[in-house]
């Protein structure tokens, strides 16, 4: 008897730990699921998180927009927003433009540099916008702003939107 | 002396702080690679939050001409950016715009003043620029890619939507 159960107990111990790993793997699929969730295209506006920069000892913010909306023609479009910080810009020295791109990385669609008519106040953000798509497909914004530096214009990216569904 | 139900309360504790640590290592890994963007940094541009990262410089890889190709998207600056850059075409087709013939649709490489820049912007409007999209060889036409210079009232519009 002692020989045969030695055996169904070293089955039982090994069918457990096969129990338990899955377990704990189920466990860390699930919660790794929860980490990356907020990445997860929706439809409507989403903004990158806002940047910091500066040019010729000037401080600028920047951030990106995308905005879709999948029951108007599956439009979506691509926004930069530029502000300077901390001090007023005077007439063009702040830039931005649109740059749309499809979720596998392609550009879709690039906007032209536009910048401030009128004297810009900190904090005040000029917006420049990428042409409009209307199809379906999933998008992210990556914006460029200009800032000028006393003989030219530097370019900074944005960092990058999220990805949201038209 | 060890009996049984201990031994099985023990291995239960252990499973669940198994379990536990999986999760907390899977939350952890899960927010990580959500935070990429933040990682692969612009140049020149922190958070506001106060973080600053390293500017990770793409390597892309090279055509029998010897141009690089690939996404604009994974490039920290223009300068990082490749020699032909992936676009969607007018076709739908899938190609590659030359970076010299996207740049040349922004203008003169380097305005003078902010008071060019404007001008420049403003006698744009209304017009379009073609550019010719090719394969990875950055020869065989495969397509075009319109760069459209709003006029001032599809501007506002465009802004407001």
């Amino acid at each position: 008897m002692k020989t045969e159960s030695a055996p169904i107990h070293e089955g039982a111990k090994a069918k457990s730990r096969r129990r338990a790993v899955v377990a704990m793997a189920t466990a860390f699929a699930v919660s790794f699921m929860a980490g990356v969730t907020p990445t997860v295209a929706n439809a409507g506006i989403a903004t990158s998180t806002v940047g910091s920069f500066s040019v010729a000892g000037n401080n600028y913010r920047n951030f990106a927009r995308i905005a879709t909306y999948p029951t108007s023609n599956h439009q979506a479009s691509a926004f930069t927003h530029t502000a300077p910080n901390g001090f007023t810009a005077p007439v063009g020295w702040v830039g931005s433009r649109g740059r749309l791109f499809t979720s596998g990385g392609a550009l879709s669609c690039e906007g032209i540099n536009t910048y401030n008519p009128s004297s810009l106040a900190s904090g005040s953000y000029h917006v420049a916008v990428s042409c409009i798509r209307n199809q379906v497909g999933t998008w992210y914004s990556y914006g460029v702003s200009r800032a000028w530096n006393g003989s030219g214009y530097n370019s900074v990216y944005t960092f990058l939107s999220p990805n949201q569904n038209s | 002396m060890i009996t049984e139900s201990s031994a099985s309360r023990r291995s239960l504790v252990l499973l669940t702080a198994g379990v536990l640590g999986c999760a907390l290592i899977g939350l952890g890994a899960g927010t990580a690679v959500a935070q990429v963007p933040l990682l692969w940094a612009p140049a020149g541009l922190s958070a506001e939050d106060g973080r600053t990262t390293e500017v990770m410089v793409p390597e892309y890889p090279e055509n029998s001409s010897g141009e690089t190709y690939g996404s604009a998207a994974i490039a920290v600056s223009p300068e990082t950016e490749p020699d032909l850059i992936l676009v969607v075409a007018t076709n739908g087709q899938t190609g590659y715009v030359k970076k010299v013939d996207l740049d040349s649709a922004q203008g003169p490489t380097e305005f003078k003043s902010p008071n060019e820049a404007l001008e420049w912007h403003e006698s744009m409007r209304g017009s379009e620029m073609t550019i010719p999209v090719y394969a990875q060889d950055g020869k065989t036409a495969v397509g075009q890619f319109v760069i459209y210079y709003p006029t001032a009232a599809e501007e506002a519009k465009a802004l407001k939507d």
